[in-house]
């Protein structure tokens, strides 16, 4: 739930990674304090935590973009809120679209499976899968993007319920 | 009749390239234009990228992410069970103290009735005794084991062996627990035990999820698996197929270009692509490759890491052990900067008795206290510091610029503010006194008086102590380099947390205390070591990363 309310703030993986941990650390600083135990709903205030939080450090880390990779994300995270009601907790099914998400990968013919799997999974960048495949970065681009779409069409039919973005 | 409000083939695909630059934070700003142009005049592009978006956090964070995810997750479900087993124990103890008062009362009221009257006095003091000996016991509840009685997950590792991890992050020593885990190696073995009585043995390199206690993917690498009655079910899924146990013992292999099952005793079912599930009984096995080819082949009894050879390269890897930590010490004996080393699991060099000394170079060790020798699970020697007094001192230590400490230890738990590894007898007033601990977060810290300053400065690593890393033997080492002005943190041989380090003129390691440090003033902090005890070493010098790595290898531990 966390991860779904981070990434509509904050427009890159890493900088998703940056929140979670810190809220986790404010989130058992505010327990301590506050003395909850484990029967303490802890959902509504995870979720605020998280939004407060992203917001911050997406303001205070936007420097290190680029100005036209901020205004690109703006635009991008402006549609993304635009469509996202934060108080419908049932939308932010993250568990059900990422179980869904792994099972389309796995469903991948093997060649398309392992593009992800070094680029997501090792880190292996665009240009570099480029070389080894004799191929222009921008046909990979083209790859990646069409299997994005592939995957998203997948997931829809995992998830009968799937809310379109 | 062209669509005007629907972009073309071209418009899409380059809406596509133009979004994976800007994932790449690459874009330049002719691009950014051409893209938000794209998305002003086609709206439906503006959405594709939206939902492409979505698709790339997804992607990266199941490529990395979940992990740092479901770690954090697990640091709150323990903390918050272990708070609720403390208050649970207070509680009781609450109860049980009120229920002997009543008790001691009620005896003491039909007593006096008695004729015997110095009898009923006599019974008196010693129930009133009693009471003040339980509430003593009481006044400050001991946190129970709870993290081990409380601990989630489904399987424990019970032994590596010569293990390379892939990832530093993602490491497993034996007696962690493991809940929904990915276990990455690059070379080695390891044994995991399911909570139902299963064993897989893991060969590297591979690379091996756990789902739950009746799933698993294999990514990569060989797996013996011996199936209990109580695990029949279990799937494993692979690449290349999925294969399900009935109760038996298998073999499974998969490397990058096909994948193989081996079934030595039973039967298992295998399935390709959801068709249906086919039997592959005793001695028979089947291969499939990357064009989804299927061979049926004879089981490889050899391929099996049955409980007698893993028992027999257990043996080796030990003896190997051995000899390493001879020619350690051996190195360790001749080095000058090497002020102190107390070792709990050598009568020799340990301090067991009450109050004894042992004196090496005019520096003094006593032990205050109960603190004595027990016998763990693995029935090595460790020191405990059960009562709140329990501690080490140690005096006649020089004052040094540089210094290397390293302790070898297993934390029980994390509940208390400070977990103190070591500190110097009077660190709330004297310059140049220190304090190493863990905090309750699991962030490692290093605290030091300068000259003139009221307040200390703080060296804190990120949290690096987690959950699974609690109940078993942890070597935690601080590298203060003069020379070079660095603080480093280590756990088990890796980088912690580094920091630049303003020199001082000297850091006083001439009263040093170990073990629980009671509040001996109004303002003064009460700090507990919670936890097992086995190796303290103090040089005074700052060693390199490399020698903190021969530390840190499994060859210098106890196992």
């Amino acid at each position: 739930m966390m991860y779904s309310v981070a990434k509509r703030y904050v427009p890159a993986p890493d900088l998703v990674q940056d929140v979670l941990q810190q809220v986790f650390i404010d989130f058992l600083h505010a327990a301590v304090e506050n003395d909850w135990d484990e029967n303490f709903e802890a959902g509504p205030i995870l979720n605020r935590m998280t939004r407060n939080r992203a917001v911050e450090l997406w303001r205070k880390r936007r420097k290190e973009f680029s100005v036209d990779y901020q205004e690109i994300a703006d635009t991008l995270l402006d549609g993304h809120i635009e469509s996202f009601d934060e108080n419908d907790l049932e939308e932010l099914n993250a568990s059900q679209r990422l179980n869904a998400l792994r099972n389309c990968v796995r469903s991948l013919p093997p060649k398309s499976r392992k593009l992800l799997e070094e680029h997501y999974g090792k880190g292996v960048s665009i240009k570099q899968l480029a070389e080894k495949q004799n191929a222009k970065p921008n046909s990979v681009r083209q790859i990646f993007s069409r299997l994005r779409v592939k995957l998203k069409q997948c997931i829809r039919k995992n998830i009968p319920d799937c809310p379109d973005d | 009749m062209i669509d005007q409000s629907f972009p073309n083939e071209q418009e899409i695909a380059r809406s596509g390239e133009l979004t994976q630059l800007f994932f790449e934070r690459s874009v330049t700003s002719e691009e950014k234009d051409e893209l938000l142009d794209l998305w002003s005049r086609y709206p439906v592009l503006k959405t594709n990228s939206i939902e492409e978006y979505e698709i790339e956090q997804d992607l990266h964070f199941l490529g990395n992410g979940s992990r740092s995810l479901l770690r954090y997750h697990t640091e709150a479900e323990h903390y918050f069970s272990s708070q609720v087993a403390e208050r649970e124990a207070t509680r009781q103890a609450k109860q049980h103290e009120n229920g002997l008062k009543k008790n001691v009362a009620a005896k003491t009221s039909a007593k006096k009735n008695k004729k015997s009257l110095p009898f009923g006095l006599l019974v008196s003091v010693i129930g009133i005794l009693f009471i003040i000996g339980i509430y003593s016991e009481f006044r400050q509840p001991r946190p129970k084991e709870t993290i081990r009685e409380t601990s989630k997950g489904f399987a424990s590792v019970r032994s590596t062996i010569d293990v390379q991890w892939n990832d530093d992050a993602s490491i497993f020593k034996p007696n962690s627990r493991l809940d929904k885990d990915r276990l990455v190696l690059k070379s080695g073995v390891v044994e995991i035990e399911l909570d139902n009585g299963s064993r897989l043995v893991l060969e590297g390199p591979a690379d091996f999820q756990l789902d739950d206690i009746q799933k698993a993917f294999c990514h990569q690498g060989r797996i013996s698996a011996t199936i209990t009655p109580e695990g029949s079910g279990f799937v494993v899924d692979t690449p290349f197929f999925s294969v399900r146990d009935i109760g038996t013992e298998f073999v499974l292999d998969v490397s990058e270009d096909k994948a193989e099952v081996h079934v030595i005793s039973g039967q298992v079912e295998t399935n390709r692509l959801a068709s249906d599930w086919i039997p592959l009984p005793q001695d028979r096995g089947l291969s499939f490759d990357r064009m989804g080819e299927s061979q049926k082949i004879v089981a490889d009894r050899r391929l099996f890491m049955s409980s007698k050879v893993l028992a027999d390269k257990t043996k080796v890897h030990q003896e190997r052990q051995r000899e390493f930590k001879n020619e350690f010490e051996r190195k360790l004996t001749g080095d000058n900067s090497l002020q102190l080393w107390i070792d709990f699991s050598d009568e020799e060099r340990s301090i067991f008795s009450n109050r004894a000394t042992a004196a090496k170079n005019n520096v003094s060790v006593r032990s205050f206290g109960t603190a004595s020798p027990i016998d763990s699970n693995t029935g090595t020697k460790a020191i405990e510091f059960r009562r709140t007094s329990d501690r080490i001192e140690i005096n006649g230590l020089e004052k040094c610029r540089s210094m290397t400490l390293i302790v070898r230890a297993k934390l029980k738990h994390l509940q208390h503010a400070s977990n103190v590894l070591l500190a110097s007898r009077d660190y709330e007033e004297t310059s140049g006194g220190f304090l190493w601990q863990i905090d309750r977060f699991g962030r490692m810290q290093f605290h030091v008086r300068r000259p003139g300053d009221q307040s200390a400065d703080t060296f804190d690593s990120p949290p690096c102590i987690l959950g699974k890393d609690l109940n078993t033997w942890t070597v935690f080492a601080l590298v203060l380099d003069f020379e070079s002005e660095t603080l480093i943190h280590y756990i088990d041989g890796r980088v912690a947390a580094s920091f630049p380090f303003d020199a001082m003129d000297e850091l006083h390691l001439d009263r040093l205390l170990l073990g629980n440090l009671p509040a001996m003033r109004k303002n003064d902090t009460a700090r507990f070591f919670p936890g097992l005890y086995d190796k303290l070493l103090i040089f005074s010098r700052a060693l390199s990363e490399t020698e903190i790595t021969e530390f840190s290898d499994d060859r210098a531990g106890k196992r």
